[in-house]
């Protein structure tokens, strides 16, 4: 593994390409708000950082790590707000709608228009043109974007054009940049065309990989992909905070920007600096010895953190809009039938799977959307798959009925963090509930990576975290083919449901439509089984004031650290 | 000598070639690539795009060649996970902390286990000879892991005499002294373990030479035995031994850099690994292969200082 690194327990055990955006914060409990006192003198927030980040760079930017750092370095058009998950305007004076003249009649021109009090770090105007070229820049060929390629390739009209070409050579690139349909109408218009019409995108528009990028910078410093524009001293920054310091590998000091130009947004702190430690229990001795004001909990200490009384006040508990499952592989029996899928899901008992095995870190679920993502969450989404070992063991006796032996069963999954005890709970349940005996793959991530993306599996752990707050970052992956669907679940009417809820423009039919497919997802196909939504689970100094955590951090508070202040201590 | 040298210099070439041959194949053949760390699948064009970009399209054969130019230029290519940061530059900057903290804990290896297995020779079956078997028997079976996280315990968050974490250069690549003791006696500890034990077993090896009898017989002080006759001939066997302790020290310890958040170049080695950087691999692998082989040929040479027997 990285043995000790948490950035394994995200980038596989959770396996998430970034546990991103959007919350669905307040609700919960950790509240993080304001606390009476006094200012302290020095307002620096010292916070663990559990991993280097492979890049700041927006653009490129994929694990929690990196997009912590970046979007506080970088301003994009719009944000979401914290509460409801909606976008609301950001460096754009207000959100393109069709009843304010920013989506044209077809809906596929959005004209967003620009703050002209919005500056770069050095005092130079944000325009129209650095959100042209950085939206072009995260389609470039060259760079290969995961998160390009991912949600913008095919929405924004020519990129796929752009980013999925043949031929890479200068002139080539250059020309379908120019069809790239993303204009500088003049310093203070920008105007995006898309494929078709669309209820995310100006979600889309709120994520960080469509922030505003300085070409001068970028190119004074070498060529598209260079890195050296990012390291501090170079890198120009938009957001609430400026790069102090990147010391690779031990620390990244953020400081408070001081042209920022959001009177909202103008952060109380100097200073935020994220101290790189992989090994919780290291960052937990920091945190105890007073180096550090914020720090994950070890999972194996939660249990008696929790119980122990003096950690009250600095304990904070959120759950994170991250579902864990595992995947059935369609075309290989005994998973080609649904009620084997079903009964392996109803064996197991996801209460004593987070109790036992998770020391209470997480909530069980059933449903596939997470808890929060309203109005489209339902509560008892996925009731067909709930723990019910005698439905499960008919189940299985009803697709044995022919006399033959059961087919044999492997569950795989990468191989670290907490998984392998998740895997060896999974196996014991169907063990004791299905008189089944499975086997256990473990595999490294990048093998596990490999074995999944090809379907060379039967059954398999996986997670994801939510993108971005609407049910098309989560079902969208579940059509034929779709991003997380390497088990070879194809079902027409699901599909259809899908493509319908897309192009509905009725909210409250759309939100219909999206349950509705949720509903054959899971009750009618039992495609997949959910676990348990994740939880991040904190210690934070008394003394932090409004450092609020959300569902859709990737590092806590991280939305926030513009509110955050330090009290006397 | 100097012709010794030419010819183990020269044999460094093949070395470092195959050395690189069996990793590159070896990187190649394991299941698992750079892009299959995300569990979503990548699209086949993307997949396409990251292939052209690091010139994994090409046959296998002429990635290496290309490689294996490029290293011999000075240019180790570039890190996959890392957007293209130069391996060379990531190498550098873990290596300086990496080397730092190695020579660190070999100077104290070497003077605690030295020190500590020629007093129990000498004292041999008396308490300070126990005491310092048993140090050296509890030093070599806690594991670094257990150790470090013990010593923070200890004296970083109860007596709060030493910082839990960190490595800040202070002059030069010499990091806060403050900071650097607990990740030197970690990283120390079972190599000083080791070093007690050959040398306790070498010196009473040589003590009962003919040659020290003959140096007691004809008078000499106790004092001068053992600094002139014992401890020089002592000193081969852990000389021996000090060559790849050394090296191994130097290159970085992925156990004590995550224990005690030290961004060396052992944490990147493992990590490089497990994120299929094929870059990055390559790079670090090469560079070991080379600490290693010099290692070796150090200690060589210095065979010739501590026994006039040997001639190259």
């Amino acid at each position: 593994m990285r043995l000790l690194s948490s950035r394994w327990y995200i980038g596989a055990a959770l396996l998430l390409a970034a546990v991103a955006l959007v919350t669905l914060a307040a609700c919960t409990g950790g509240d993080g708000g304001p606390i009476s006192g006094d200012l302290a003198e020095d307002q620096t927030l010292r916070i663990a950082l559990d991993g280097e980040p492979d890049n700041i760079d927006p653009s490129v930017a994929d694990f929690a790590t990196s997009v912590t750092v970046s979007k506080n370095l970088f301003a994009t058009l719009l944000r979401f707000d914290p509460i409801t998950g909606e976008a609301t305007p950001y460096v754009a004076i207000e959100v393109p709608s069709s009843e304010n003249g920013g989506i044209s009649d077809d809906g596929l021109t959005y004209t967003f228009k620009l703050r002209e009090d919005a500056v770069w770090e050095d005092g130079q105007p944000i325009t129209a043109h650095d959100f042209v070229y950085a939206i072009q820049r995260l389609m470039d060929p060259r760079l290969a974007s995961y998160y390009g390629a991912t949600y913008y390739t095919e929405i924004i009209e020519g990129g796929a054009d752009l980013a999925f070409t043949e031929d890479v050579g200068e002139a080539a690139i250059e020309q379908l940049r120019a069809n790239v349909k993303v204009g500088a109408v003049d310093d203070r218009t920008l105007e995006v065309t898309i494929t078709r019409p669309s209820t995310t995108f100006n979600l889309l528009m709120a994520l960080w990989p469509t922030a505003a990028l300085r070409q001068d910078v970028i190119e004074q410093y070498g060529d598209i992909t260079n890195t050296t524009w990012t390291e501090a001293g170079n890198l120009v920054a938009s957001g609430p905070f400026r790069l102090a310091e990147w010391n690779h590998g031990s620390s990244i000091v953020l400081e408070r920007n001081p042209n920022f130009w959001d009177a909202e947004m103008e952060p109380v702190l100097d200073r935020v600096v994220f101290q790189i430690i992989e090994d919780e229990n290291t960052a937990f001795a920091a945190y105890l010895a007073g180096d550090l004001d914020a720090v994950p909990v070890p999972v194996a200490d939660l249990r008696s953190i929790a119980d122990d009384e003096s950690y009250t006040n600095e304990l904070r508990r959120v759950p994170l809009a991250v579902t864990l499952a595992f995947e059935f592989n369609q075309t290989r029996p005994p998973f080609d039938q649904q009620m084997a899928r079903q009964a392996f899901c109803q064996s197991v008992d996801r209460q004593t799977l987070v109790n036992e095995v998770q020391q209470g870190q997480g909530v069980p679920t059933t449903s596939w959307l997470p808890k929060g993502l309203d109005p489209f969450f339902i509560d008892d989404r996925g009731q067909n798959l709930s723990f019910d070992p005698n439905s499960a063991v008919k189940l299985v006796l009803d697709t044995t009925s022919g006399g033959a032996a059961y087919p044999s069963v492997t569950f795989s999954f990468a191989n670290v963090g907490p998984n392998s005890t998740r895997a060896e709970f999974l196996q014991g349940q169907w063990s004791e509930n299905l008189g089944i005996d499975v086997t256990l793959d473990p595999m490294d991530p990048p093998a596990f990576g490999e074995a999944f993306g090809t379907g060379n599996f039967d059954m398999a752990l996986i997670g994801f975290g939510q993108d971005y707050h609407h049910p098309e970052n989560w079902l969208l992956m579940w059509i034929t083919d779709g991003g997380l669907n390497a088990g070879g679940y194809s079902n027409p009417e699901f599909d259809a449901t899908v493509d319908e809820a897309l192009n509905e423009t009725d909210r409250d039919e759309a939100v219909a439509l999206w349950q509705e497919a949720e509903r054959i997802l899971l009750d009618e196909d039992a495609a997949l089984c959910p676990l348990f939504n994740a939880e991040n689970t904190w210690l934070v100094k008394p003394y932090v004031s409004d450092f609020v955590m959300t569902g859709a951090d990737g590092q806590p508070g991280d939305f926030f650290y513009w509110k955050t202040t330090i009290l006397d201590h | 000598m100097t012709g010794y040298l030419i010819r183990r210099l020269l044999w460094l070439a093949p070395v470092l070639f195959f050395a690189a041959l069996v990793t590159f194949l070896l990187m190649h053949l394991v299941p698992g690539g750079p892009w299959d760390t995300n569990d979503r699948r990548i699209s086949p064009e993307l997949e396409e795009q990251l292939e052209n970009k690091y010139g994994l399209n090409e046959p296998i054969w002429q990635q290496f060649l290309t490689f294996s130019w490029n290293a011999v230029q000075g240019d180790l290519g570039v890190s996959f996970q890392y957007q293209d940061r130069p391996v060379t530059s990531i190498i550098r900057e873990g290596v300086e902390v990496s080397a730092v903290l190695g020579l660190m804990a070999l100077t104290f290896a070497l003077v605690v286990g030295v020190t500590l297995g020629v007093v129990a020779a000498v004292r041999q079956n008396s308490v300070i000879d126990y005491v310092s078997v048993f140090l050296a028997t509890a030093a070599a079976s806690t594991p670094s892991f257990v150790l470090g996280i013990l010593l923070i315990l200890v004296f970083a968050v109860q007596l709060g005499w030493l910082p839990v974490f960190g490595w800040e250069k202070t002059w030069w690549l010499l990091p806060n002294w403050k900071q650097a003791i607990l990740p030197t006696i970690t990283l120390g500890a079972l190599p000083a373990a080791y070093i007690a034990r050959i040398t306790r077993a070498a010196v009473l090896e040589v003590l009962e030479e003919d040659y020290v009898r003959t140096a007691r017989a004809k008078g000499l002080q106790e004092r001068l035995v053992l600094g002139r006759h014992v401890l020089k001939n002592a000193m081969i066997p852990v000389l021996t031994v000090s060559g790849p302790i050394a090296a191994s020290l130097v290159t970085g310890s992925f156990i004590v850099e995550t224990v005690f958040a030290i961004p060396g170049l052992g944490k990147q080695f493992v990590t490089s690994v497990f994120q299929r950087d094929y870059g990055m691999i390559m790079g670090i692998t090469i560079f070991y292969a080379w600490v290693i082989a010099m290692a070796n040929l150090l200690v060589d040479v210095m065979y010739v200082g501590v026994n006039p027997r040997i001639r190259y």
